[in-house]
């Protein structure tokens, strides 16, 4: 790997760390910083719609974040592949949730951006996920 | 029929008189503008009927950011002083459900609003 596939696998580790930092309460700030905050980024979740531009995918993202509990750790992401074009790049891979919510595999597509030197996720998208839907569902109910 | 926003995001409110249902249908990211109007319109709607029921299709709403929350809040905190027979929401998406659920908990109305599946 390339020292700047290597930047691009770093960026896109971090946007998982910001994941989980999310889901187990301990906010957002991991996430907003892992992403171009620009009206051209997107967004499609295991549960809901597109989001398109950074409003609607942050704002996507706090739904989450409200049922953020140290309970809810464990999940990561495994077989990450980095494909570079310029200043552009996407990454593959499996995100596996964490135990609570069924450890569902879900493939996942990212596209970063380098601007100024510093790459930042402009797309996410991961399969639809059923189960990740209903065990927050359960949370809402339950909370 | 009252109508805000646009064919990207709004929501209409208007009266089907021989059910007494005010029916709301709303799309969208709403701006702010849109989400100020939003529960002022519902809940004049529906002290204009006794007894009535409220169905909200919200087929196609996204999450909203704070201040389509807030109109929400508003709304939802509204009901108990509205009488109403009955409040249903259709079609949300499953993070928008997401989001209104803890709505509906904090303001205390989860026993009053019923989600069900398509419009």
């Amino acid at each position: 790997m390339t020292p700047e596939e290597e930047e691009v696998r770093a960026a896109t580790m971090r946007f998982y760390a910001a994941i989980e930092d999310m889901i187990t309460g301990k906010g957002l700030q991991p996430m907003r910083a892992a992403w171009h905050q620009t009206p051209r980024v997107t967004s499609g979740h295991p549960a809901g719609e597109w989001a398109y531009g950074w409003d609607e995918v942050a704002a996507s993202w706090e739904v989450f974040a409200s049922f953020g509990a140290a309970e809810n750790s464990g999940s990561g992401v495994r077989d990450l592949r980095v494909n570079l074009y310029g200043d552009i790049a996407y990454t593959t891979g499996i995100f596996v949730a964490s135990p609570k919510f069924g450890s569902a595999s879900l493939s996942v597509t990212n596209i970063l951006h380098r601007v100024d030197g510093v790459w930042k996720i402009i797309h996410h998208h991961a399969d639809k996920a059923p189960v990740i839907a209903a065990e927050l569902e359960k949370m809402a109910e339950e909370s | 029929m009252a109508h805000f926003g646009n064919d990207e995001a709004g929501f209409s409110v208007w009266l089907d008189d021989p059910t007494r249902t005010v029916r709301v249908k709303a799309w969208g990211f709403w701006t702010p503008e849109v989400a100020a109007e939003f529960a002022r319109s519902v809940t004049e709607a529906c002290r204009s009927v006794q007894n009535a029921n409220l169905s909200m299709d919200l087929t196609g709403l996204k999450p909203q950011r704070e201040e389509g929350q807030a109109a929400f809040a508003a709304m939802m905190g509204a009901l108990p002083r509205l009488g109403l027979s009955r409040a249903s929401i259709q079609g949300a998406n499953p993070l928008t459900k997401l989001q209104l659920l803890r709505i509906a908990k904090e303001r205390a109305v989860r026993n009053l609003v019923h989600f069900t599946g398509e419009p």
